[in-house]
């Protein structure tokens, strides 16, 4: 009896098909049944449909009239052998054993046993479905139940003879081995009585070439199954029986592809010698238990931090070294191992490291290879200032003020960030594909759980958490390069539409660059001061100087491109003492001294006014929050009332600059800020 | 029966609910209706066919769910499920009506777990499979809620997967039943078919060496 999924055999390799009786060629069964759906063969059980054609008859699926469902075994050859196999086993009770309720002959002379019927998968399917193995949680359970059916035969004196994965069957978490129709009485004396070899070729113990039928055969077959569920494989296959027979008497098996802690398990399940092997089923299971738990204490250190070369030299992830490139399927799973509260979950990739994920792109193309190289952007960006030096001399017989230069190759730099952001993100796969062997589990994986208000209120931009200096010099910097870009673009699109006070493109270029400076001023010291737990003070204070030297700068882009946005005001004492001690070269005039102190006054207060650190923080509520933006005009707006700037760039200044910095700041979603507080708990414990 | 052939304009007749028992492949449930109900089994015990209340929802499963849990209806070429208990999609609570992606599974109470995917774009028909062994009161493999045509073959394309098979079946919806067609030589009942032929409850349909029976339930 088995199931539906037992029609698969024909499609697998041959392995399930073979049996000695049947030619290897046989690819598949003959689907002819002897009986009609709705026919009534035997008294009370109609036969909705066919289920299997076996070695050793037919399997119908069937319903007693009350509604039982049953399956119906027909047996036409070797009948004896079934018969008398069968009557051993009618009273036989265990979980782990297909249950057998009756067996019947009806008018016509034919023999029916009426079994169980089980709805799930045959474990040659889950096999079929899985061709790099299962995992192995799966296996052990499996296994357990496996032993615990045929152990049980055993001790009653029973040899099923006729164990593959087609017998085993799953349904629901209860594993049923089936088919002991085979099933052999052991007696000490009739050990090689047995002439008719049966069975599969696969999972054939050698000593039944000389006729000998102890419980060693099932052990064998087990053993074979285990090394099959591992796999994917058989341990012995060939092009014919005759190929697999020789194999299963003379070869060792090949176990070079397993951890090695489970090599002895398997090699001793797979004796050839019956006195040398695994002395029973149970004893089987039980060493695969302990050896898996080995691996599992071998990869928890691993994963614990022990040194490196240690674990390098220990056998269990030498074996990836053993295998195809990039077929790492073992390893993989068993990385599963360590994770038994979430057996059913595939494991994602871990995010790499910079550096390592540095040594992928290079090893991947030349030119990202050229660009990762620091001496190669200088290489970049000095020749983009000597480009910039030379054309204006060429093109207008004079040179541009340095400070527009290094805006400009401030720029620069910023598209070279973008270009290598692109190429990056070109490299993604290769980040989740090196991720998953490179599982040294210092850090799991950034996705997580599912969002509930805890983790909002907990995953706040005070929450403290760490990160690395590094991870934050690459965030600042990605982030100050989309900043710029956004800001750029503002103010490309406010001169497009014809903004009534930004009506010539020096306008335009001097609110895109002063917006990207204010966004950078924002971005840059709040990605330092990020995760380091809550002290708005000081945060305010650092972006109010910040503010101080974007004022500062859009003085001088200003002067240099010669818009004269402010109004001239007296400051009084403050613009002529900047005026007469002469503090910065580009101021020679009062006025000049009034417009700088005019714009760092604005930028200064604007900067020191707001929350900015809180608005660009990767665990703000929401990437961009219309709120803060509208707050940060309203203040601009406030300030330009009082300080006599022009409230219309006061108010898109800010707004510009709020929403640029949140726009390019980076932002965790609130689901994957739990993955990512216990990365770093896991990174400084 | 040989009314106009594939007339799905007919819709305001109720759905219709086949079982496929498929000889080497299983049972299938086949339910024609625009809209479907999914619920708990209600009244006695017995045959799928013979059982149940009349209020029986048109998916019964034995399961700890409420009589009537769900519903899915047919839009066109979109599925919409609408919960009235607990439903969730890909784990996430759905508390109205939504539209089901390809390829999902679909969590109704706390345990049961049906997938649902759209096999092939060449029609509106979609399959259901029983992720956590809960399943009507006999064994059924899978539903496949039929727009206007359901596949049988082997392969992931078909609506109900036959992978011994090496030829493909289709079966059809006609004014009042299906009809089924086949490349191979098709009988029904032992009789060649020619094109597209109509299958009445009980008829065997056999080509080469696969065979099911058509029995429709109620």
């Amino acid at each position: 009896m088995t199931d539906d999924h037992s029609g698969q055999a024909g499609q697998r390799p041959m392995k399930t098909t073979i049996d000695l009786e049947h030619s290897p060629k046989q690819g598949r069964r003959p689907m002819n049944f002897r009986y009609e759906p709705e026919s009534k063969p035997l008294d009370g059980f109609t036969i909705k449909r066919a289920i299997q054609r076996g070695g050793f008859g037919e399997v119908y699926y069937a319903l007693s009239d009350a509604g039982k469902e049953v399956a119906l075994k027909l047996l036409q050859d070797n009948m004896d052998v079934e018969l008398r196999g069968i009557a051993q086993c009618l009273n036989l009770k265990h979980p782990n054993l297909l249950s057998i309720f009756d067996v019947k002959t009806n008018a016509a002379g034919e023999h029916w046993v009426v079994m169980e019927y089980v709805s799930g998968q045959a474990l040659d399917g889950l096999i079929a479905d899985n061709p790099k193995g299962l995992p192995p949680e799966q296996v052990e359970r499996l296994l357990n139940g496996i032993a615990g059916g045929v152990g049980y035969l055993h001790d009653k004196g029973i040899v099923h003879r006729d164990i593959k994965p087609a017998n085993i069957f799953l349904e629901e978490d209860t594993i049923k081995v089936g088919d002991v129709g085979l099933a052999k009485f052991i007696s000490e004396s009739r050990r090689s009585a047995q002439t008719q070899s049966v069975g599969t070729v696969y999972y054939m113990a050698p000593e039944i070439a000389h006729g000998r039928y102890g419980h060693e055969v099932d052990v064998y077959g087990v053993a074979v199954m285990l090394f099959e569920m591992l796999t994917g494989n058989v341990p012995f296959d060939g092009e014919s029986t005759g190929e697999v027979l020789m194999k299963q008497l003379s070869q060792p098996p090949d176990l070079s592809c397993l951890p090695e802690r489970l090599k002895p398990v398997l090699a001793r399940g797979l004796e050839k010698d019956p006195l040398k092997r695994t002395p029973s089923v149970a004893t089987l299971a039980k060493e695969f238990s302990a050896a898996l738990a080995n691996v599992k204490d071998e990869y928890k250190a691993f994963q614990q931090g022990a040194p490196v070369a240690a674990a390098a030299a220990a056998p269990y992830p030498a074996t990836f070294t053993q295998q195809q490139p990039g077929t790492f399927t073992r390893e993989q799973q068993y990385d599963d191992v360590e994770f038994v509260d979430r057996p059913q979950r595939p494991r994602q990739a871990r995010r790499l490291s910079s550096g390592e994920r540095e040594q992928i792109v290079r090893a991947a193309t030349p030119v990202a290879t050229f660009l990762e190289q620091p001496s190669n952007w200088l290489l970049i960006i000095g020749l983009g200032f000597a480009a910039m030096f030379i054309l204006p001399a060429l093109l207008f017989g004079g040179g541009i003020p340095l400070v527009f230069l290094i805006v400009l190759g401030t720029f620069g730099a910023g598209a070279f960030f973008v270009v290598r952001a692109i190429y990056r993100a070109f490299f993604i796969d290769a980040d989740e594909r090196y991720g998953e062997l490179r599982d040294d589990g210092k850090r799991q994986p950034r996705r997580a759980t599912r969002l509930n208000s805890f983790y909002v209120r907990n995953y706040s931009p005070e929450a403290e958490r760490s990160l690395s200096v590094l991870e934050q010099g690459a965030e600042s910097t990605g982030s100050m390069a989309v900043a710029a870009l956004c800001a750029g673009l503002m103010a490309v699109a406010l001169w497009g539409i014809d903004a009534p006070f930004l009506n010539t493109p020096a306008k335009a270029a001097l609110f895109g660059l002063v917006a990207t400076l204010g966004s950078w001023a924002a971005i840059l010291p709040s990605k330092f001061f990020e995760g380091r737990g809550g002290n708005g003070v000081s945060r305010r204070l650092t972006t109010g100087v910040l503010g101080m030297m974007v004022g500062a700068g859009a003085f001088m882009v200003d002067d240099t491109l010669m818009v004269d946005l402010l109004p001239v005001h007296d400051y009084g004492q403050l613009s002529r003492y900047v005026a007469d001690h002469n503090l910065i070269s580009m101021v020679t005039t009062s006025e000049d001294a009034e417009r700088l102190v005019g714009y760092v006054t604005f930028f200064g207060i604007l900067m020191l006014v707001r929350r900015w650190w809180f608005h660009v923080d990767s665990y703000r509520p929401a990437r961009l929050r219309v709120m803060s933006v509208f707050w940060t005009m309203a203040a601009a707006w406030v300030l330009s009332l009082i300080g006599k700037f022009p409230y219309d760039w006061a108010v898109a200044w800010a707004g510009a600059m709020s929403v640029s910095a949140q726009l390019a700041a980076v932002w965790v979603s609130p689901e994957h800020r739990p993955g990512e507080m216990s990365d770093d708990a896991a990174a400084t414990a | 029966m040989f009314g106009p052939l594939f007339n799905t304009q007919n819709q305001s007749q109720p759905g219709r609910r086949y079982m496929a028992w498929i000889d080497g492949v299983g049972a299938w449930l086949i339910l024609t209706g625009e809209t479907v109900s999914v619920g708990r089994v209600t009244g006695g015990m017995g045959l799928l066919a013979k059982s149940g209340d009349e209020d029986e929802a048109d998916l019964a499963l034995m399961a700890n769910m409420s009589r009537r849990h769900a519903s899915l209806e047919r839009v066109e070429e979109d599925y919409l499920i609408t919960p009235h208990s607990r439903v969730s999609v890909y784990g996430r609570s759905v508390d109205r009506q939504t539209v089901l992606p390809d390829d999902c599974e679909v969590t109704l109470g706390d345990s049961v777990r049906i997938g649902f995917s759209m096999p092939t774009p060449l029609s509106a028909s979609a399959r259901l499979t029983f992720q956590s062994n809960h399943r009507p009161r006999t064994s059924v493999d899978g539903v496949v809620l039929m727009a206007d045509t359901c596949l049988l073959g082997n392969g992931p394309e078909n609506h109900i997967c036959c992978p011994s098979w090496s030829t493909s079946v289709v079966l059809a919806r006609t004014g009042n039943g299906l009809a089924a067609r086949s490349r191979e030589p098709l009988f029904v009942d032992g009789k060649l078919a020619q094109g597209l032929a109509a299958v009445e409850s009980g008829q065997v349909i056999t080509t080469g060496q696969y065979r099911f029976r058509l029995e429709a339930l109620n």
